[in-house]
Order: structure tokens, then sequence, then C-alpha cells
């Protein structure tokens, strides 16, 4: 690769300088492609600085990914049953293949939910394809989002694109549960009997939001058709616009990566996209899609034929949502029965509670939370280098406890399985959920802060004494000693982090310290410059500035 | 080529030199190995959707095992064709600063003071004030029709249901409920008569209960008839069926989120989330012996909202 | 086993031994004109029984049957039941309920799903192998409706099974039985740990008495609320639960969106971060 500039050709001209022989061919039919789309819309620039993009190839980013490619093949799924599915509220008596529900009078939509399992080819597969993509699209983005969470990837410049997954993750959960109320079985419509409740416990509004959804009073005859649009038009659109809005400010912005040799704060250090990183990404959406078809051919998931059609006045044991509604079930089933009855007027709090204020809290503190954390540590400098977890011991113990609370709200959500499968029981386990709710956050906060310091002066030890070979001297004095060995220098390098990040109200000086360290253009590692070890095989790479 | 001058014979640019396979003979075949594999399992899911027209569960383990090998085989050998046959490689690209020049941000604010002094805006506080009024006012046309989603929340709806004095008791089949068909101990889920379809069955399902003469107390009893009570199935708390009835404890348990009821008192809430009891139904025996309803409830069912007493 | 024939009359006595003359040897001549006492009573015994057998009136052989059966399940109850119950079934205060007008149907349902004799006192029956076999089971059950009547064990043909509308069944099922025992019939719990079981394992027979007697937890469905050809279609679509068009894959216990969602986390996302960690590892 040439970097003569000497005898840069004007443009449009034949660049003569790269001295490949003429394409013929396969070659020659993908270059008069390129030309021809570059002839129109000058991309070919564009179209360079993305094969030469570098990506940093930690397993731990890809986790994205696994959200991302579930949510295409949702696209591609759906599309599929909404070519089959009927989306009317309106009775019809089913005559298809299954043989336990013939004769019976349900909804043209449930109807519809049983032609594509029982009688539509392929179409159970393609409908359990959908359902446990959904259930991997929001597992993608809990992980992903805790790893952003936990590496500290959400700080300056980044503070934008985890709002924008903090709002992917509130659609995912309505897309999700409005895509399972559409068969209108009966443990979908339970779940939507409930959320009614909700919008009705809401003070002065709750009957007028309930009545203008349901059009009218619950249940009514038009909330298939409006969840059908919610679910296959708007909230699609919305997350698809969040979505390249996402992957946008990546684009822009470089991935983030761990230190390491040769990674500072001004570069990223990996592979290429083409044609390295793209064979992993598409073999990676390959594989997702390749599990997804696995899951829908091995396991049922929402066999909607058991449920049977809905009846306000029917219910199943043993009825939960889909999982990432379940914090939500389990803060119902925990709030102690709390309620105001005064002046006329009436407030649940039992139900507005658990169901409306505190997953409004959770996520309003879930999107704040890198202005919260630049508040109390007053770092506001640019991060382009992730920390290990135990780096920043208070940020790991409130995300940790965050998920401990969250989980005890899932838990809590499936305490009646519990219940009956290890025998304990149910008004114990409630109790559990009301204790543990309160006790455990705190401890799981206080046991990783300790974890996480007691790692870092471990690490710090290394650093200044080496680490131990299990090797015992005696030294001439006669006292024993274990061998301490420097440690190596890849490991070294990477143990010196850019700065660690402390939460006490840091001092001006300090502060200006880390403003330094960690932003701006004019810093030290200029390309080329070999100040820093580099493994064997390493290639400088100079392109263009996107 | 247009570089050259008119004549020149065309010579052929001497050849790049190649750079050396990465990876052995081996490699390769295993990841052609797995992109034949994924042809297969491509096939094998063809075949399967052509022979089979019924689905059953082998049917159906036999497309997720077939896209399942087609897809993931393919997945692996793009991996691993990345992983051992492309040339490893660390690139370092350098970041670009974030945020702009001092200068282009001078410029661009410059730019745009201009532009708003241009439009004047700034200095005509009634052209301001109109145009602010307008865009509050666009809000109407754009949120009104929402309105015609659905019908206003009515006091006719929220506190009443299908239930009317002298309203017969049937079940969800139609059948009327007569004296004596309900064993002691027994339990069963009724209707008005004429209104067993979903929408009456949210809000008017009753769940009639023969507990015995001796266990009506007189907290139930004005609303019972001999030993048999009634009670609004629908849950207080979140609407869900309360029909999980133990019959030797009397509580009448809500699956949905463990709301507990004491049948005997009255069905007071005794255990969960539930802060009501139940609305009991006042219920008769007419001249043929049908149960049925002396009034509806006197008091909303179900779920609490704002504006319930 | 004794005998129960009624004294005969005809039992001969024995005559009084003559007085033994001085020195003669009476014995051999007392013998030669006798028969042993043994004998004689074996003889007369038999007589009485061919008489009896020949002149007793003719009983009717099914009362005589169920007396038996009765009066065998009188004895099985003695030994099995009665230290809880009572020995009339009248039960004890605290221990066990009263039997009387259970009927044969609750006895049935109880003894053959091993939930009777109760095992341990705890919150809750739970289903065990049956103690005893299907003909004493039947002797039980006769006592115990002897005591007081009560519902019977049905007769169950398959004549009936087949005539049994599945969808009528399904639609009762879903109405009556879901909300405690799960749509599948997979079981969940009720309040201060009971439960309403599994019924996996129940027999067309057992889901009938069941619903019939309403043991422990259970209501009482009566034959006017739940007919008998809804209760049989009810247990044909339990059979179909578990041998049925069910299809999709393995069902993960029909419990719904929890197992669903571990399979999700465990297998679908620990499947693929693990297929990231090779993808990222060094080669």
């Amino acid at each position: 690769m040439s970097t003569d500039d000497a005898a840069i050709p004007a443009p449009g001209a034949f660049d003569s300088r790269d001295p490949r022989p003429e394409p013929t061919g396969a070659g020659k039919a993908i270059g008069g492609a390129g030309r021809f789309v570059d002839e129109r819309t000058g991309g070919a620039g564009f179209f360079r600085e993305s094969m030469n993009k570098v990506f940093p190839d930690n397993w731990s980013f890809m986790i994205g990914e696994i959200a991302l490619y579930s949510f295409i093949i949702l696209l591609l799924t759906g599309t599929y049953l909404t070519l089959f599915f009927q989306d009317s509220s309106a009775e019809v008596v089913y005559h298809g293949s299954y043989l336990p529900l013939k004769d019976v009078p349900m909804s043209a939509a449930y109807a519809s939910t049983l032609n594509i399992s029982f009688d539509v080819r392929a179409g159970l597969l393609i409908r359990q394809i959908h359902h446990w993509a959904a259930l991997l699209f929001m597992f993608g983005m809990v992980v992903h989002a805790c790893r952003v969470f936990f590496t500290g990837a959400y700080r300056k410049p980044r503070e934008l694109n985890w709002l924008i997954g903090v709002g992917l993750v509130t659609l995912g959960m309505l897309e999700g549960f409005a895509g399972y109320s559409l068969p209108d079985d009966l443990l979908s419509g339970t779940g939507l009997r409930i959320a009614d409740a909700v919008m009705l416990s809401i003070p002065v509004v709750g009957t007028w939001v309930s009545f203008l959804l349901f059009g009218g009073e619950y249940p009514g005859t038009h909330i298939i058709e409006r969840l059908y649009v919610i679910h296959i038009l708007l909230v699609p659109g919305l997350i698809l616009g969040l979505i390249s809005a996402h992957m946008g400010l990546l684009w822009h912005q470089k991935h983030t990566q761990f230190p390491g040799p040769g990674r500072t704060e001004n570069n990223v250090v990996g592979e290429r996209m083409f044609p390295a990183y793209a064979a992993k990404g598409g073999g990676f959406f390959m594989i997702v899609f390749g599990m997804l078809a696995l899951l829908a051919g091995l396991f049922q998931i929402n066999p909607v034929w058991l449920y049977g059609p809905y009846s306000p006045a029917n219910v199943s044991a043993g009825s939960q949502p889909d999982w990432y509604i379940g914090f939500l079930e389990g803060a119902l089933r925990i709030m102690p029965n709390w309620e105001f009855r005064g002046w006329g007027y009436t407030i649940p709090f039992m139900i507005l509670i658990p169901g409306v204020v505190i997953p409004g809290l959770m996520f309003t503190l879930f999107a704040l939370w890198p202005w919260i954390e630049q508040r109390m540590t007053g770092d506001k400098a640019y991060h382009n280098l992730l920390q290990r977890p135990r780096e920043s011991p208070v940020r790991a113990g409130v995300g940790m406890m965050s998920l401990t609370f969250y989980g005890v709200l899932v838990a809590s959500g499936a305490n009646d399985i519990f219940a009956s499968i290890f025998h304990i029981s149910l008004n114990a386990l409630t109790w559990a959920g009301r204790v543990a709710i309160i006790i455990l956050p705190p401890i799981a906060y206080v046991v990783t802060k300790k974890i996480c310091e007691a790692l870092n002066r471990k690490d710090a030890e290394e650093r200044a004494h080496g680490y131990e070979t299990g090797i015992i001297r005696r030294l001439p004095s006669g006292e024993f000693i274990e061998v301490h060995a420097p440690l190596p220098a890849a490991r070294e390098t990477h143990l010196i982090p850019v700065e660690t990040t402390t939460f006490a109200r840091l001092s001006e000086r300090a502060r200006d310290e880390l403003v330094s360290v960690g932003s701006g253009p004019t810093d030290s590692d200029a390309p080329g410059s070999g100040n820093t070890t580099r493994r064997g095989g390493l290639v400088d790479f100079f392109v263009k500035r996107d | 080529m247009i570089g050259r001058k008119r004549g020149e014979a065309a010579t052929r640019p001497p050849a790049r030199r190649e750079a050396p396979l990465t990876g052995t003979k081996n490699d390769e075949r295993f990841v052609s190995f797995f992109f034949l594999l994924s042809g297969g399992g491509a096939v094998w899911f063809f075949v399967t959707y052509w022979i089979h027209t019924k689905t059953d569960n082998f049917v159906n383990a036999m497309y997720g095992l077939s896209l399942g090998v087609c897809l993931g085989s393919l997945g692996i050998g793009a991996i691993l064709w990345a992983k051992k046959l492309m040339p490893h490689e660390e690139a370092v690209q350098e970041r670009h600063p974030f945020g702009s020049p001092p200068e282009d941000v001078e410029a661009a604010t410059e730019t745009f003071r201009a532009g708003v002094e241009g439009s004047g805006i700034a200095r005509r506080p009634i052209l301001r004030r109109s145009l602010l009024l307008a865009s509050g006012l666009l809000a109407l046309p754009l949120i009104a029709p929402l309105r015609s989603l659905g019908d206003k929340p009515r006091a006719a709806e929220l506190n009443h249901t299908r239930w009317s004095k002298g309203s017969r008791m049937v079940l969800a089949d139609g059948t009327l409920v007569k004296l004596g068909d309900l064993e002691p101990n027994g339990v069963v889920t009724v209707f008005p008569e004429h209104h067993t379809d979903v929408e009456a069955a949210a809000d008017s399902s009753v769940l009639l209960i023969n507990i015995g003469q001796n266990n009506v107390t007189d907290r139930t009893r004005a609303k019972a008839f001999e030993g048999y009570v009634a009670y609004s199935q629908i849950c207080t708390h979140a609407g869900c069926p309360a029909r999980l009835y133990s019959q030797q404890t009397h509580v009448l348990l809500c699956p949905c989120h463990q709301s507990q009821f004491n049948v005997i008192e009255g069905c007071k809430p005794i255990a969960g989330p539930a802060t009501r009891s139940l609305p009991q139904l006042a219920i008769d025996v007419d001249g043929q012996g049908y149960f049925i309803a002396k009034g509806d409830f006197d008091q909303p069912v179900g779920p609490g909202f704002w504006e319930r007493d | 086993m004794t005998s129960e024939h009624p004294k005969s009359e005809s039992m001969p006595t024995q005559p009084a031994p003559e007085p033994a003359a001085a020195g003669a040897p009476s014995v051999v001549r007392r013998r030669r004109r006798r028969l042993p006492f043994g004998i004689t009573l074996t003889l007369a015994l038999a007589v009485t029984a061919g008489l009896w057998a020949l002149l007793a009136p003719a009983g009717n052989a099914d009362g005589g049957d169920n007396s038996s059966a009765v009066a065998q399940g009188k004895e099985l109850f003695a030994q099995g039941c009665a230290s809880c119950h009572g020995i009339q079934g009248q039960g004890v205060e605290g221990r066990a309920p009263s039997l009387v007008g259970v009927g044969s149907a609750a006895v049935d349902f109880q003894v053959s799903t091993g939930r009777m004799p109760l095992a341990q006192i705890g919150t809750q029956a739970g289903r065990a192998p049956s103690r005893y076999t299907q003909e004493q089971i039947d002797q039980l059950g006769a006592y115990v409706s002897s005591l007081g009547g009560g519902p019977e064990a049905p007769n169950i043909t398959e004549a009936d099974v087949k005539a049994a509308n599945l969808s009528e069944g399904g639609e009762i099922f879903r109405a009556n039985c879901a909300a405690c025992h799960n749509f599948a019939g997979a079981g969940n719990a009720l309040e201060n740990g009971r439960y309403a079981p599994s019924l996996g394992s129940a027999t067309t027979k057992q889901i009938y008495e069941a619903m019939l007697t309403g043991p422990e937890s259970m209501p009482v469905f009566g034959d006017k609320t739940i007919t008998p050809e809804q209760k049989v279609a009810v247990a044909k679509y339990i059979e179909t639960l578990r041998h049925g068009q069910d299809v999709g894959g393995a069902n993960l216990g029909h419990l719904g969106p929890v197992p669903e969602g571990l399979v999700a986390i465990l297998i679908g996302i620990g499947g693929l971060v693990a297929a990231t960690i090779w993808i990222g590892s060094k080669s």
C-alpha cells in the first residue's frame, strides 16, 4: 500500500498508482457495479472508510449484537406471521385440526394463531422462532446493558447512546407485551386485565386512560386491533429509529476498548471491518439465527392451544408474564395491601406503587445514571478506554445492588411456581420477598464493594511486589520468604488503569489531572511513535480521517 | 487507459506480489465442510417442508434441527474462516477528537445568531408571542382526535354490573341454577341470565358457594340464602378471577398475586395485596326454585379506581 | 377357619363305661363294640354338613358377596383406618374426619391414590403408591358405604370415554379446574402450604371421583353442576393433555413462561455468550 502523496490523481481519473491487474470475471462485474453506484452517489470514499474501520475484538463487545440480530430475525419472522394472523376480536367457531378445541367459540385472532400453529406448514416453527427471538432480544439488551454499565462505557461522550439504550429496553418491553397479547389467549388476556388495573389505579386520569385505550369498559372489542397496530407499526418503527441512532453514534464515536498494549484513549486497536470483522459479525448473525431455530424446534414456547381462548371469568394457576415483565408481576405480588380511601376518591397504592411508581423510579435512575455518576465523581472527561468492574467499586456495588433488587422482584413474580416445586408455603414466600427486597440490595452493595476493593488491593500489590511464585526461599538470616516475580509485561501494561474513578469529592488539582489525562486531540500517542510494546504482526495502518 | 499517450504499447502493469495464504489446506477443508453441512441442512429443511404437511412434534423438531444446522454451520464456517484463514492483523486507527474546533463552534454560533437576528424574532414581541400561542394551540388538533378512541368513563359502567333485581343465575352454557344443584362445599361460576358473553364476564361473573347454614354469620346472612353465598369473582386487587376455593379452610385465593379472602367473613382479605373484600351479591330463590339476584352489587366490583367511593 | 355350623342334635353320646370284671380283659371287648371318638365326630359333622347344604334356604348371591365384601372391608378398616377415623368411622376430633356419608367414591379415590392411610400428619396428603389392591379398596368402599351411604364409585367404560365430548371437557376444565390445577393439570400452590396436585398420574376414575367428592381442599362438583357425562369428558381432556396433540417440542413441565425464561437465559444466552467467547478468542 503506497503512501506516495505526490501523484494523487484528479477526482474521476483512473488511479494508476495501484498496480493491480484489470479485474476479470466476477471481479469485473463487482467493480462495474461499484463504479455504477459511485458515479451516482460518490460513495467510494465512504465505502473504503467503512471497510477499513477498526473494531476492538473483545468477546463481550458482541453481546449487543445478540439483541441486534434477534431484532432483525423478529422483523423477518414477524412479517411472515402478519401474512396469516387476523387481528380481530370477532367471535368465530374453530374448525381447524386441533381437536380439543373443535367447535369452541373464540376470537378470530386466537383462531388464526391456532391456524398458524397447526395448519400452516412450518408456521409453528416461525411462530416459536419469533417468540424465542423476543426473549433473546430482551435478554441480549439487558446483558449488554450490564456489560456497558460495569465497564463504564456510558461515560462521556456516550451518554446519549446510554439513553437510547434505556429507550430501547423500555420499547422492547412494550413491544413484547403487545405481541404476546395478540393471540388473545387465557394467559396473555389475564396480563391485559392486570395492565388495565394498573391504568385504573392512576389518580384522576386512570379511568380515562383505560377507557380510551380499550375503547370503553374493559375488555371492549378494540384492544386486539389496537395492539396489532402498536406491535407491527408504531413501536417497531420507533425501535428501528433508535437502533439506527444507536449504531450511528457507535459508528461515529467508535467503539470503546479495554486498556492494553498499544491501546490509548486516542486510538482503536483491533480488526478492520473487511474482511475479518464482517465475517465474524455475519457468522455470529447466522449462529444467533441457528440457535433460535434450534430452540424453536426443540422447546415448546407459548402453547396457546393449552391456555384456551380468553375469558375474564377464567384463569390458570401459575399465571406469569414473559420474563421481562416478571419484575412488575413480582412487585405487584409482594406489595403490602395499602390503599387510600377518602372524600369520595380511592388511590389503590398497592397497584400504583408497584405498577407505576417503582418502575418509573427504576427506569428514571437507570436513564440518568451517567449524570448521577458524573455528579458524584466530578469526572467530566472523555473516556474511550473501559474500566474493569473492580476499578470502580462503588459503581460495581450500585450495579449489583440494582441487579439484586431487580432479581428479587423477578423471583417473586414466580413465587407460586417455587412454592409448588419446592413445597414451601406460598404465604411464607410472599413474606420472604418483602423482606428480601429491603435487606438483600444493601448487602449486595456492601459485599460487591468489598470484593472489588480487595481485588484492587491484590492488583496493587502485584504491581508493587510482583506475583507470588509459590517458591519458598530461606534467607541466610534464617527467615523464610516467598519469592515474588515481576509481572509479565503484557499483564503489567493491562493493570495500569488510565485512571481509577473514585467517588469521593475530588480535589481541584486531582480533577484537573483527570481532565487532562483523558481528553483531547493533542495527546501523546502519535501514530508510528512506537512508544509502547506491540505484539508481533502489528500493522500500522493509516486511514483518512473519518 | 486515460493516463497513456496515444501509440504507447499497452504494457501490462507488474503483477502484484500476492501475500501467502494464511492457514493450512486442512483448515480450508474444515471450513468448507461446514459450508457443505449448511447446504445439507438447507436441503433437509426443504425436503421436510415438501413431504410433511401436518405439524407434529417430530416435524417441528426436524424443521428446527435442519434450519439450526443450516444457519449455524454457515455461521461457524464464516467464523472459522475469519479465525483460521484470514490474516491476523492488529490494526490501529486514530480517533478524531470529539467536539469541533472552537473556531467551528464560534462560527456556527455566529451564523445562528445572525439568522435569529435576521428573523427579527428577538425584537418583535408581538410576533413572538403570537407564534408561541399558535404553536401551543397546534396541540389541540393533534391531540383532540385521540378522544375518539373510547367512551368517557361513566359511573353507570364503572359502578354497575349486569346484575339487577330478579336476574336469574345461569352457568356459562346458559343452564339455570336450581336450589339443590350445588352440593355442600360445592362452588360454581354463574352469570346473569342472557349475559354470558366475554364483556359481561369481565364484571358480572359471580362465584356461588354452598358453605352450609352453620357457616353463615351475621355479617353475611342478609345477602345469603340459607347456606349459599355469592361473591363477585373479580378480584378487588387487579381483576383476575379469584376462584381458587379451598373448601376446608374456606379461603378464596386469587392466582395472579396471591390475595386471599376469608369466605366465612364476607370474603375479607386476609393475605396478599388486596385491600377490599369481594363484594357480596344478595341472592334469593324464586318461585320455581331458581337462584336469583336481589339486585346489583352495593359497590363497584373489581380493581380500585380514582372515582371509586 | 372355624365352622359356624349349628350344633347337631344327632351327636352320639358316649355310653357310660361298664364296670370292669375282676381279671377280665373288658377293654378289648369295649373297643370292638364302639368307634373311636374322633371318627364318630367327623362322621357326625359330615352328616350335619350334608343335611345343611341340602336343606338350608338358598341365600341371594349378591347379598352374600356384599356382606362378605362389607365384612372384609370392616376388617381392613379396623386394621388400617380405625386408629384415626374411629372404629365406626365416626371420626376423631382434631385427627380425622367422619366417614359417614362420604361413600365408596371417596374411599376409592383416597386409597387408590395412596393418600390414605395417611403416611404423615402434615398439611396435605400427597399421592403415593397405593397400599391396597383394587379388590381390597372395593371392600373398604363397600364397608364405608354401609356406614352411611354417599356417592358410589363409578363404573366408567371405554364406550363412555369414547362418547365423551373432548371439546366440552376442555371448556369445563378451563372454567373450573385450571384455576387451581394449572392450564395443563401440572398443579400449583394454594395458600399456606396447601396445593392442588399435578394431574399427571390420575386415572379417569380417580378424576371422576375427585370431582364428585371434593377431597381435601378441592370443592365438590356435584352431578347437577357437572353431569357424569361431562365429568368423563373432563377426564378425557386431561388424558389428551398427557398424550394428545401437544406440539412444539419439549414442554418444560407445562409451567408457562417461567421455565421458558430459564431456557432462554441458560441455553439461549448461555450458548450465545459461549459463542462470543469462542469468536473473540485468539486461535
